[in-house]
């Protein structure tokens, strides 16, 4: 058998398997949605500054438009390593995982890819419902869907290692979890989940590019509502590809050197 | 009474001994306090770029606000969570049995346990930005700082009644662990006031889940602008809430049934 083969026949079972305890978790992933949807508070908020006329070149509809794609995008790059990361390293409970012939990183892909899975149904139905019911509509062309598809993974990519980085600093220090508070409250504000980055004063919109927020929510919330051009999309792409490209690789460097500092409490 | 305040000063210094043994996470979350109130100042900031109010308020109640949403919400985190957040496990590992052999109220040692002391920096950001936002209105007065105070106790009361009866829920439902995210969500609507929103939220937010009565109330307190028949609505609110939840406490331990035994 190819190593090609055996790596789709691992990569298959784990899914298989975080897919079916997934499911077992549908009511809980609706509460954790819920949980998600300060986006939705400031949509109400926006929409009401919006009653008089248009704020900022948005109307209430776009307004609406914006915000409900930030949820959607938010929730299907919804992230929680970092828990599963601080109690294993913690806790020895890392120790078992370590004797399987396959890195630990996979089953924490598997477990979050399976979760989106179950998700994504249950996003889709009140983010098509409020697109309707506020009167917006997306022009949707191949363009718009491609280039929201691929960033919102990007996005994912970013998200994902970016906490698995932070999540290995367990190996070093107990305070993973508070600097990963840091880095939400940061990025909440900064990613365009509260108010949409062009509406930011001069000085913060020029520095923004240059960090991996926007490209967390507002590029590809902006690329789903048709806003960016082909050569912006390019633009995009590579941006957040090299973002995507520094935290994997950072968390990778960082899982070799912490291994070897690992104390395995509880074996 | 003094008994309690005793037992309770209790509670806390053993709290305050067991967190001190983290000491950096007590920086972590002042410095954690002070980013969120800088990214909620850059909010707000952005929206008075484009508006001149919001639901009618200026920038500076707009701001006192959101020093009472961070109070109302440092309280929650360093009084509430620890505490009723463990209720789900006392009734399904049946803890609860060994609390109720105590010679003090239940309810009393269920709701005052525990305090995650490491919070504690927010509540007095908190009150910091809550006076700031009243000295810049005019408003720094002793009668308003004293309503101020009476409408924060009905609003702490408010919260920690629904808090609480939902999590008496556990004793039928068992499985409540996450009414801390739903609560969470929601009350997330309190860090503006609800005249900001469409009409139909602001009905949700008044008369459903009370939200208006924990942050818009006391700023409207401290912006002196609270009319007496929203003072009086909010303590008798406040007081019905509190009854009922004790109510539900009672019916639920009258139908316990103990895990354990």
């Amino acid at each position: 058998m190819t190593a090609l083969g055996a790596n789709w026949r691992k990569g298959r079972a784990l899914f298989v398997h975080a897919f079916a305890s997934m499911t077992e978790y549908r009511a809980e992933i609706v509460i954790w949605m819920i949980s998600g949807s300060l986006p939705l508070v400031m949509m109400a908020m926006w929409i009401g500054l919006a009653a008089d006329g248009p704020v900022g070149g948005y109307g209430a509809a776009d307004f609406a438009a914006y915000f409900l794609v930030v949820f959607l995008v938010r929730q299907l790059t919804v992230v929680w390593v970092i828990w599963e990361l601080d109690r294993e390293i913690r806790l020895g409970e890392l120790s078992p995982k370590l004797l399987r012939p396959i890195d630990p990183l996979w089953g924490h892909v598997a477990d979050n890819l399976a979760e989106k899975a179950v998700r994504l149904p249950l996003v889709l139905v009140p983010v098509v419902a409020g697109l309707w019911w506020a009167g917006a509509r997306l022009p949707l062309t191949f363009e718009s869907l491609a280039g929201f598809g691929l960033l919102v993974m990007g996005a994912w990519v970013i998200k994902f290692f970016q906490q698995y980085a932070t999540g290995l600093l367990t190996f070093w220090t107990d305070q993973a979890v508070g600097l990963e508070r840091v880095w939400f409250s940061v990025s909440m504000v900064l990613s365009g989940a509260l108010a949409p980055l062009d509406l930011f004063p001069e000085a913060v919109r020029g520095v923004l590019p240059y960090t991996p927020f926007p490209y967390l929510v507002d590029v590809p919330v902006q690329a789903l509502l048709g806003r960016l051009g082909g050569a912006e999309l390019l633009q995009a792409f590579a941006v957040q590809g090299a973002w995507g490209l520094a935290f994997v690789v950072g968390s990778r460097w960082m899982w070799r050197h912490g291994i070897r500092r690992y104390g395995a409490v509880g074996a | 009474m003094r008994r309690y305040l005793r037992i309770w000063r209790i509670f806390f210094t053993h709290s305050l001994i067991q967190d001190l043994e983290y000491r950096l996470n007590w920086w972590l979350n002042a410095f954690n306090t002070l980013l969120f109130l800088g990214s909620s100042a850059l909010v707000l900031w952005v929206v008075f770029t484009q508006a001149d109010a919001i639901g009618g308020w200026t920038f500076d109640q707009a701001l006192t606000l959101l020093g009472v949403y961070l109070l109302i919400e440092g309280v929650t985190v360093v009084f509430l969570v620890p505490n009723l957040n463990r209720v789900p496990q006392y009734v399904r590992k049946g803890e609860l049995d060994y609390l109720l052999l105590k010679p003090i109220a239940a309810r009393f040692i269920v709701s005052t346990r525990y305090a995650s002391v490491w919070w504690v920096p927010q509540l007095g950001l908190a009150l910091a930005v809550i006076l700031v936002g009243m000295a810049r209105q005019g408003t720094l007065t002793a009668g308003h700082l004293g309503l101020l105070a009476l409408m924060l106790v009905a609003a702490i009361g408010t919260l920690y009644a629904v808090w609480f009866a939902l999590t008496t829920t556990a004793f039928w439902f068992v499985k409540v662990d996450n009414v801390s995210e739903l609560f969470t969500a929601f009350f997330a609507a309190g860090r503006f006031p609800v005249s900001a929103y469409p009409g139909w939220v602001r009905a949700l937010l008044t008369f459903v889940v009370p939200v208006a009565f924990l942050t818009t109330v006391p700023a409207e307190a401290a912006a002196g602008t609270l009319t007496w028949g929203w003072a009086l609505a909010a303590v008798g609110v406040a007081a019905l809430l509190l009854a009922l939840s004790q109510a539900l406490w009672r019916y639920a331990l009258a139908n316990y049934t103990s895990a354990s035994s």
